[in-house]
């Protein structure tokens, strides 16, 4: 018969709750409600940094590898530093808690943190190709989760394209680049990854393709 | 003016945030996503038409024209069936015929309130040439003022399905106007009796009568449509509530945003209405996915030929460095940390999960957390999660899996599936190093509280708010200590009073339920619980609780249950006894003469992924014999939608309003809502009536749901979650 309704919880909310047990979950509710409205998610942005604008200061203040990962449909910027190494994977973090997978050739096996995550990916033939700058067919099936968290995996087609050489200008130093473009296509529907390498094959600075709602995360290797 | 049920507050409030995020919203057409009609389900305005929302979507909608309210609640239970609860209020309605059959209205202000359920099945789906057909009940079990039945066939034309045809048989309601006869024979008059009951004779007899209408889907939101009613609105107009100058409704319905739609309506020739609906995937985060921070990656170990050496055991300050890395971890993965032992080879955690609504998402942190502190001789790790100190389960892997497989596109269905989940009990702990860690022992808070009660016959929602303080102390091998005081500051529960008075006849049930007004009117401050509880686990597959003390708001004594319910099965058997006592109105700790030994043995059944189960046989609290059935659609992410029933040896006249109780729960979980990491849900019961036969105990901590979500079919229904 008893129904804890947010239209009253409303009115019970100058009433702070205190103490170390479990809230109310009503006041939990319109806390969360109200978090959600004002926008106070994960994706606080950072100061606004660009990878080509980085002071050279910012970055002899922190140690070890690091790297700068833009997400322009969040609206976020953020330095991740390395916190793990399993195999050729390597995994970063930032201060808000975002996590990055990186694999071979410095491409995107999946994220955390940003709520519609890159749960895992394949990235063997993608990064076997980019090492030798060879163009033609790969594909690899990209997991995500759905709303019953729940595992949806998609196999794309991809074919990588030459573009090229380029200027990047990264941390205030400029350096040319071998640019490549990996377009894909599924069921579900494409996308498209872009990749600056350098004379190893390694993307020193990329735009890859999380999920929908999260849209590209351009990554940039500051410091490796 | 009636408000708006609190259902559909917590429904706006939902859908208030959503649309902060970009979403891939799924084309919706007249198919996919049907108008809902008057009465919730898929229909124009006041007709139905053949049509279902997508498989387990929830609708609420309100509509208002001529003195009358409607408010539903629809579900869709499985793809073809919709099911509804629907709350009416109809403003000087007196549907009841008065002595000598002389018509009675109410006075202005004084509202008419009617509770009712519908179901609509989708018998055929459209295609080829045929068009959609569905068959309806509205009000199958209330008291009949909404009864009528239909079939209805939906035909779409256009590359988008942008118009659609309907036409129509309907009876009782629905077969007023201009009928064609009645075809399968006379409806017996109708009998309002104490509702709830079946009215299987009234069933598609009587005139039946055409309706129909069109519809078109003018933009991607914006869609009109016009109807044929053949609904007369007969006792309405004998009360003067309405009046029928056509039988052709003009409607135009806007899409808001993802949730919302708002209608607005020219209906029987001279009055205007409007409604309100809005349409919840639980299966789709209202606002973000899970942003919970990212977790602590696996650490593997460097590859080496020989064994990885076993010196640390010798280590003097080994256990105390285990036990401050293990623990800082946990609390950066927001686990509490119950308990470490290892030897040379193997480590077990103890961890109780009061944050993550995946459990898979617990065992991945925890998994990753011995990764990183375990020394690397220990190749075995076990994860015990343990619900209010019960060892529930114990997960075991091999580390070098879990090294493996944390980055692999399928690596999550590969764990589980070299994941070992036994009870407990079968294994034997490392005894080389063993800590302990006490934990939080006591926990208290002071926070406002709402209550509500919905739908009473008088009225459709009252309420109180109030401060409640909360206090909890773990006392150690399975006793808790946990008491709830309330103190109300404003509201109008005490205004509720019986407005059935009881039931006269000898053999009706004593007022253990209906009595709840009085403890509302005559306590202000109260203790609402102090308990005494004892978890256990007996034996392997086996799960005790004993409770003492003042277990709810209108009984005091005693509760014991156990539970039998082997890790890795679906099926669960549980037997429940409680002696206990009727409380003083006050609140305080007193209680009045009337007392009774209740209980009951139950089985729970979990139906594939979707659906939960359970069967009630005992003596309920008026000490009448009877089963509880109760049925619940499942979201893996926490969400619950269930109905149930209970049938008892007291009469349908003994009963009263309603003839049997039953009702419906809905389980929203607030990571859902918040898209953050919490086990915390909102969960409702609505009955349409609360009387007396078919009552139980409202007692906290029964072992089922406390149990179930750490064993094997859980945590592989939730398994995609275990490397986020």
């Amino acid at each position: 018969m008893a129904l804890r309704s947010f239209a009253f919880a409303l009115i019970a909310l100058p009433l702070a709750a205190c103490g170390t047990g479990q809230q109310d979950p009503l006041v939990t509710a319109v806390r969360t409600i109200a978090g959600g409205v004002t926008g106070g998610t994960a994706a606080a942005p950072g100061p606004q940094l660009t990878a080509a604008t980085v002071p050279p200061s910012l970055l002899a203040q922190v140690q070890g590898p690091l790297i700068l990962v833009e997400t322009s449909d969040l609206g976020g910027t953020s330095l991740l530093t390395q916190v793990g190494r399993n195999g050729p994977d390597t995994t970063w973090r930032s201060p808000e808690g975002w996590g990055v997978t990186l694999g071979e050739a410095g491409l995107l096996r999946s994220t955390r943190g940003l709520g519609f995550d890159l749960m895992a990916t394949d990235v063997r033939a993608t990064a076997a190709s980019l090492g030798q700058r060879r163009a033609g067919p790969v594909d690899r099936a990209m997991v995500h989760v759905d709303g019953e968290g729940q595992e949806v995996r998609v196999i794309y087609r991809c074919a990588l394209t030459h573009d090229g050489q380029e200027s990047v200008t990264i941390a205030g130093s400029s350096r040319t680049l071998t640019r490549m473009t990996e377009t894909c296509r599924s069921d579900a529907g494409s996308l498209q990854n872009v990749y600056w390498l350098d004379g190893s094959g390694r993307a020193v600075r990329s735009r890859q393709w999380v999920s929908p709602e999260v849209g590209h995360m351009q990554i940039t290797a500051l410091r490796g | 003016m009636i408000r708006v049920p609190a259902l559909a507050a917590i429904a706006l409030s939902l859908a208030g945030t959503g649309g902060l995020h970009a979403q891939t919203d799924p084309v919706r057409t007249l198919v996919t996503q049907p108008t809902l009609n008057f009465f919730g389900l898929p229909g124009l305005m006041d007709m139905p038409s053949a049509g279902a929302m997508p498989d387990g979507t929830l609708g609420f909608t309100v509509a208002h024209f001529a003195n009358q309210t409607r408010g539903t609640l629809s579900f869709q239970v499985l793809p073809r069936v919709t099911a509804t609860f629907r709350y009416a209020g109809v403003e000087g309605f007196n549907p009841e015929p008065g002595p000598g059959g002389v018509n009675q209205t109410l006075p202005d202000g004084e509202y008419f309130f009617d509770r009712s359920f519908d179901i609509h099945w989708l018998a055929l789906e459209e295609g080829g040439w045929w068009p959609a057909i569905a068959i309806g009940i509205r009000d199958i079990a209330g008291t009949g003022v909404y009864g009528s039945e239909y079939i209805v066939a939906t035909r779409h034309f256009g590359a988008n399905d942008q118009l659609a045809v309907t036409a129509g048989i309907g009876w009782g309601r629905l077969g007023e106007r201009s009928p064609l006869g009645a075809p399968f024979g006379e409806r017996p008059a109708l009998d309002f009796g104490e509702g709830g009951t079946v009215s299987f004779d009234q069933f598609f007899r009587g005139d039946a009568a055409p309706f129909g209408g069109i519809e078109w889907q003018a933009t991607d939101r914006l869609r009109l449509q016009v109807e044929y009613s053949s609904d007369l609105y007969t006792r309405e107009i004998a009360d003067g509530i309405i009046e029928i100058d056509s039988p052709v409704n003009f409607g135009a319905t806007y899409q808001l945003g993802r949730n919302a739609t708002i209608g607005a309506h020219y209906l029987y020739g001279n009055t205007f209405g409007v409604s309100l609906s809005l349409v919840i995937d639980p299966r789709a985060p209202a606002a973000d996915s899970l942003t919970t921070s990212a977790p602590n990656p696996v650490a593997p170990r460097p590859r080496q030929s020989q064994p990885y050496g076993t010196d640390w055991v010798a280590q003097p300050d080994g256990p105390a460095i285990l036990r401050d890395n293990v623990a800082r971890l946990m609390e950066e993965e927001g686990l509490e940390l119950v308990g470490l032992a290892l030897d040379q080879r193997r480590a077990v955690l103890r961890v109780r999960n009061t944050r993550y609504q995946y459990e898979s998402m617990a065992l991945g942190r925890a998994l990753r957390v011995l990764s990183i502190t375990m020394p690397h001789s220990v190749e075995v790790f076990e994860i015990v999660f343990v619900v209010e100190g019960m060892d529930v389960s114990r997960v075991r892997l091999n580390r070098s899996d879990i090294e493996a497989l944390e980055h692999a596109p399928g690596g999550a269905d590969a764990l589980l599936a070299r994941a070992v989940v036994e009870d407990p009990l079968r294994a034997r702990d490392p005894e080389l190093i063993e800590i302990m860690e006490p934990g939080r022992r006591f926990t208290w808070g002071v926070s406002p509280y709402v209550e509500t009660a919905l739908f009473d016959p008088e009225t459709p929602i009252r309420g109180d708010i109030g401060i409640r303080a909360e206090a909890r102390y773990v006392l150690g091998g399975g006793f808790v200590a946990d008491g709830e005081v309330r103190a109300r500051i404003a509201g109008n529960l005490d205004e509720q009073r019986l407005v059935n008075p009881p039931i006269a006849s000898p053999t009706a049930p004593y007022p253990v339920r209906t009595d709840a007004y009085r403890y509302n009117q005559e306590s202000d401050a109260r203790v609402e619980r102090l308990t005494l509880t004892h978890y256990g686990r007996p034996a392997t597959n086996l799960y005790s609780r004993v409770t003492l003390g003042y277990l709810e708001r209108m009984y005091a004594g005693v509760s014991g249950e156990l539970l039998w319910r082997p890790v890795d099965s679906r099926l669960g058997l549980g037997v429940e006894v409680n002696h206990v006592w009727q409380r003083d109105f006050d609140g305080g700790f007193g209680l009045q003469d009337y007392s009774i030994t209740m209980g009951h043995v139950s089985a729970y059944y979990q139906i594939g992924e979707d659906f939960e189960a359970q069967l009630d046989v005992g003596r309920y609290l008026a000490g009448d014999l009877g089963a509880t059935l109760r049925l619940e659609r499942v979201f893996e992410n926490g969400w619950r939608v269930g109905a149930f029933a209970t049938f008892t040896d007291v009469d349908f006249d003994d009963f009263g309003e309603g003839s049997f109780d039953k009702g419906i729960t809905l389980d929203i979980p607030l990571g859902w809502t918040a898209g953050n990491s919490t086990r915390e849900n909102l969960a409702a019961t609505v009955r349409p009536v609360l009387r007396d036969g078919g009552a139980t105990l409202n007692i906290d901590g029964r072992l089922n749901p406390l149990v179930t979500d750490y064993h094997q079919p859980r945590l592989e229904d939730t398994r995609g979650m275990v490397w986020r």
